[in-house]
């Protein structure tokens, strides 16, 4: 289908034999989005890459080492359709508890709300600068992010606006299929959460940079990361939560995540990693961008990392009159001696 | 690739403004340092002239009705009868509503400045109904009492560390305390003598709900947090 005015348009979810996902095009760009019933943002790159496969075919161009791509026709092996939850479940003790988390105190957009900008980076340039502070490029993207909300935060402060809330936490999904020997293509993620007490005061960056790396090696360890898998599948395995009607399910659950789920985290980073395809295709695919999932009203802003072709694609989407979040990162990684560049991507109402 | 000097940022081919600033790269003057900037897009009324204006709207609202029920009543009855009601009705509930935006930093104050409101409608209703007969023998005690019990029921919400059933079993066992005290009042007036009856039966139906609740609450770790029944 052709792309409409604005990306990541709602899936009626609710309505019957409605499409959970759709390929929509816009001259040389194809796009797929699903929703995260279907999988994560693993399995729709795959899923892309399978799509890319067939279409250059079609077009008559002859691709004859395909590599890893699942290419149509093959058997479709059960390991694809498996769910990665119940298989890799076990009873552990419930993950510890979180408090509520600060939100972005910025007001929405009229609707659509929805706004994407994307900057592209030199995959080189940003590894270096995070090698130098002996750190990923996401655990250093995501101490970024942590210093821009700090700063945000302060600024508030400093004008008397008091919020009980003083805790920033941004949400990362880890690949599960890392951790685990499965190949499926359904969701198999889960999120971890570092978070920065501005309770103990300002941070400096090198404190940022060191809190989130200790952080993040600790919770995405498996036996910790395990501990979450555990809570959220035996929360379905419960003999009321079996019993209970489908739509009084989706009403509490639904009600439940907007009150309480996401206040437990400010903001989103989701990086997706190397994309690598083919020779033959490489020649044919300039880019390769990931949104991310459109944020909610509490959160407001989310981002998204992808690399291809030595280029660091960073996507933000954000529902508010104010950029300053993405002004501060980019301000920072500029002062770090990052070229960045903000990319003109056509997608209407953006920018 | 045109520049944004202040952002910082290299903009693409076809980026006439920033999109972060808004700004025209190219038009270096009025440029400045995003440090120190605050989120320029909140706009909201500060809380004490949201209290205030609300306030302003509630008078206006309660005025009018005090206006429309007395010129009613001097119309259609040539006198002031009912409205001596409706007006005082009227003017606690503004009065409460006033010490609720202006005193509402100190709980105990505003606890006892709406008792002493209440009181004061009461005594006057009291005083045009019946020329001072139920206020000090009923009253008085009934709406002391019902101010004490939801004090304490305030007190142990924001006393309790984990928030769920236990609350409404404390609910639950303020309710009955209360239709005793209202028994006691009511038959101290009527005849002179205590005879519990009907809040007996209350209190005995719904205390061992109260204590279920408790059970489940302290004993059993049940219904605490709905987060933690539902594992977010």
């Amino acid at each position: 289908m052709a792309e409409e005015e604005i990306p990541c348009t709602a899936f009626a979810v609710n309505r019957k034999n409605e499409p959970l996902y759709r390929v929509i095009i816009s001259g040389k760009r194809i796009s797929v989005e699903f929703t995260h019933i279907l999988t994560d943002g693993g399995g729709a790159i795959e899923y892309l890459k399978s799509l890319l496969f067939t279409y250059l075919t079609l077009t008559g161009i002859h691709i004859t080492s395909p590599g890893d791509i699942i290419l149509p026709g093959t058997p479709v092996s059960e390991e694809e359709y498996e769910d990665g939850y119940i298989k890799f479940f076990q009873k552990l003790p419930p993950p510890p508890k979180l408090i509520k988390a600060w939100h972005l105190p910025f007001m929405l957009n009229e609707r659509p709300r929805l706004r994407v900008l994307t900057a592209e980076v030199g995959v080189d340039e940003i590894l270096e600068i995070s090698r130098k502070h002996n750190v990923s490029v996401t655990e250093y993207f995501v101490s970024v992010y942590f210093l821009a909300l700090q700063k945000i935060f302060m600024t508030g402060k400093t004008k008397g606006k008091k919020d009980k809330r003083k805790v920033l936490r941004i949400e990362i999904p880890v690949n599960m299929r890392k951790k685990f020997p499965s190949r499926t293509m359904r969701n198999f993620s889960l999120f971890v959460l570092p978070e920065i007490d501005v309770r103990l005061g300002a941070y400096t960056f090198e404190e940022i940079l060191r809190s989130v790396h200790h952080q993040l090696q600790i919770i995405t360890d498996i036996k910790q990361i395990s501990r979450f898998l555990s809570s959220n599948v035996s929360y379905e395995k419960k003999l009321i939560i079996r019993v209970m009607p489908l739509f009084i399910k989706k009403m509490v659950t639904a009600a439940i995540y907007r009150k309480l789920a996401s206040k437990r985290w400010t903001g989103m980073v989701t990086n997706l990693g190397q994309v690598t395809l083919p020779g033959e295709m490489e020649k044919m695919v300039d880019y390769i961008d990931l949104i991310p999932t459109p944020p909610n009203n509490k959160v407001k802003s989310g981002c998204a990392l992808v690399s291809y072709k030595g280029r660091l694609r960073i996507t933000f989407c954000n529902i508010t009159k104010s950029h300053e979040v993405e002004q501060y990162i980019f301000r920072h990684l500029s002062d770090a001696g990052i070229h960045v560049r903000i990319l003109n991507n056509n997608l209407k109402p953006g920018i | 690739m045109i520049l944004c000097h202040n952002c910082g940022v290299e903009l693409d081919e076809g980026l006439k403004i920033c999109p972060l600033c808004g700004r025209d790269p190219e038009n270096k003057m009025g440029q400045e340092q995003i440090s120190g900037n605050y989120p320029s897009d909140i706009i909201q009324l500060r809380k004490k002239e949201n209290r205030r204006y609300l306030w302003e709207l509630s008078g206006i609202i309660a005025f009018s009705g005090i206006i429309v029920c007395t010129l009613l009543d001097l119309l259609t009855g040539k006198g002031l009868n009912w409205s001596l009601f409706s007006d005082i009705s009227i003017s606690v509930v503004w009065v409460i509503l006033t010490l609720y935006l202006f005193a509402f930093k100190n709980p105990l104050i505003l606890g006892i400045l709406q008792l002493l409101a209440v009181l004061a409608a009461l005594f006057l209703i009291d005083l045009i109904a019946t020329g001072r007969d139920w206020f000090f023998p009923v009253g008085l005690p009934v709406t002391v009492s019902a101010f004490i019990i939801s004090g304490t029921l305030i007190i142990l919400y924001r006393a309790v560390r984990l928030k769920g059933l236990n609350l409404i079993a404390s609910a639950i066992i303020a309710l009955s305390v209360f239709c005793i005290v209202t028994e006691i009042v009511f038959d101290k007036y009527r005849n002179g003598l205590t005879d519990l009856q009907w809040s007996l039966i209350v209190a005995v139906s719904i205390l061992p709900v109260a204590l279920l609740f408790y059970f489940f609450h302290y004993r059993l770790k049940k219904g605490n947090r709905l987060d933690s029944f539902f594992h977010i």
